[in-house]
């Protein structure tokens, strides 16, 4: 065998493992998240809203245009639940419960791999904080 | 009996096998379209023939900057000689001196003119040498490719070789999308400084590395009937794993690309895959 296909196959082990290796659901991000997930093929998404008095709503659109009905979640509270296994886009915003007006707006994206958790912090940056 | 004509055939092969490495001449092989040969050592010689690209030459010694060639034989069978600079060919196989006894062993070819250096101005040298060729550089030129898997993504930018196996180099990835499920359009930037590595075999290159760099991002979304934006700055970090057909000078590339785009809302981040079609030329 030649050096430079001894070199070939030497970089390709080296680079698809380093691939391999990023990217990965660990087990430990399993751990943290919930265990039964896994037959149901969901993972679970907390939610945390830091105004201390303006209630957020948070809706989420799936890759592909499913999108889910937004979900209200209290001043300095946090929900927590279920989501289908994919790649999401997620907006939220605090609407004042006096007026109705809409104060503020945030967004993000976020992947949800079976068996996982993610922590969305909402972060509103204006007055209602 | 047998076995001495089994021991002659053998030392036969062997010895026959040492001639034939010995033989193996050094060559050089012409890099420019038109390359003067000359018959001596200096630019104000005599111009003996013009060698087209591609040529190969075998090499009798090299002085200075010129290498003494062979050119082939004259109606006699002796053989001709010439000379060529060095910043016109490029090596092929062993530098070292090659024993010129064993190559030449009799009628004594006519021998070379002594060899001089050059003068110092070398008005005909069209190419300046360098160590490495940008053909040589595996990770090298610019680049446009078309992204999928999370969500779309568009990638130019260029590489810049450093050596044969590696390179540094800039890689822009906008991407605008409208989710009208939720009102909510995106336009973002990803900008990032990628050093790569790369391995050839036949007429593939097999690169990876990685990348760094900004992410801005410019969000417009309305909710009943009011209108938001908000613009972001985050970090991104990419892996790079990629397959280059190299086609002449531009080479088909096919890349997957892990990408962590690191939101400060989000924990823990989470990688977006990306799977990529494109050329570089």
């Amino acid at each position: 065998m030649r050096p430079k296909h001894v070199r070939f196959i030497l970089g390709t082990a080296i680079l698809v493992s380093a691939l391999l290796f990023m990217g990965q659901t660990t087990e430990d991000d399993i751990a943290k998240g919930c265990l039964e997930c896994a037959t149901e093929r969901v993972g679970l998404v907390d939610v945390y809203n830091p105004a201390p008095l303006i209630p957020a709503h948070i809706v989420f659109v799936r890759q592909g245009g499913v999108s889910y009905e937004p979900i209200k979640i209290d001043g300095l509270g946090y929900r927590s639940f279920y989501m289908p296994k994919g790649y999401y886009t997620w907006k939220a915003y605090w609407v004042d419960p006096n007026t109705l007006e809409v104060l503020e707006v945030d967004w993000g994206r976020v992947r949800i791999a079976v068996g996982s958790r993610a922590v969305i912090q909402l972060k509103p940056t204006g007055g209602i904080m | 009996m047998r076995k001495s004509r089994k021991f002659f055939f053998l030392a036969s092969l062997f010895f026959f096998s040492l001639l034939c490495f010995a033989q193996t001449a050094f060559q050089v092989k012409v890099i420019i379209d038109s390359a003067n040969i000359r018959s001596k050592p200096e630019l104000d010689a005599e111009i003996l023939d013009i060698a087209a690209k591609g040529t190969l030459f075998e090499v009798i010694e090299k002085a200075g900057s010129w290498y003494t060639i062979k050119m082939g034989e004259d109606q006699a069978g002796k053989a001709v000689y010439g000379y060529i600079h060095e910043s016109m060919v490029d090596p092929i196989g062993r530098i070292e001196p090659q024993p010129r006894a064993v190559r030449e062993p009799e009628p004594a070819p006519q021998p070379p003119p002594p060899v001089q250096e050059p003068p110092p101005p070398p008005q005909e040298v069209r190419e300046t040498p360098i160590e490495v060729r940008s053909q040589d550089k595996l990770i090298s030129g610019s680049f446009i490719k078309y992204g999928f898997g999370d969500h779309w993504l568009a990638s130019f930018g260029f590489d810049l070789g450093i050596g044969r196996h590696f390179g540094i180099g800039l890689e822009l990835q906008p991407f605008y999308s409208n989710y009208p499920e939720i009102d909510l359009s995106v336009l973002q930037l990803d900008v990032f400084v990628n050093a790569k590595l790369g391995f050839k075999l036949w007429f593939f290159t097999l690169y990876g590395g990685g990348g760094i760099g900004p992410d801005f991002t410019y969000a417009d979304t309305e909710i009943e009937g009011q209108s938001f934006s908000k613009f972001k700055t985050m970090l991104a970090y990419h892996g790079i794993l990629g397959l280059a057909v190299n086609i002449g000078r531009i080479a088909v590339v096919f890349e997957f690309q892990p990408i962590m785009i690191s939101d400060p809302s989000l924990d823990p981040d989470t990688w977006g895959r990306f799977f990529f079609i494109g050329l570089r030329f």
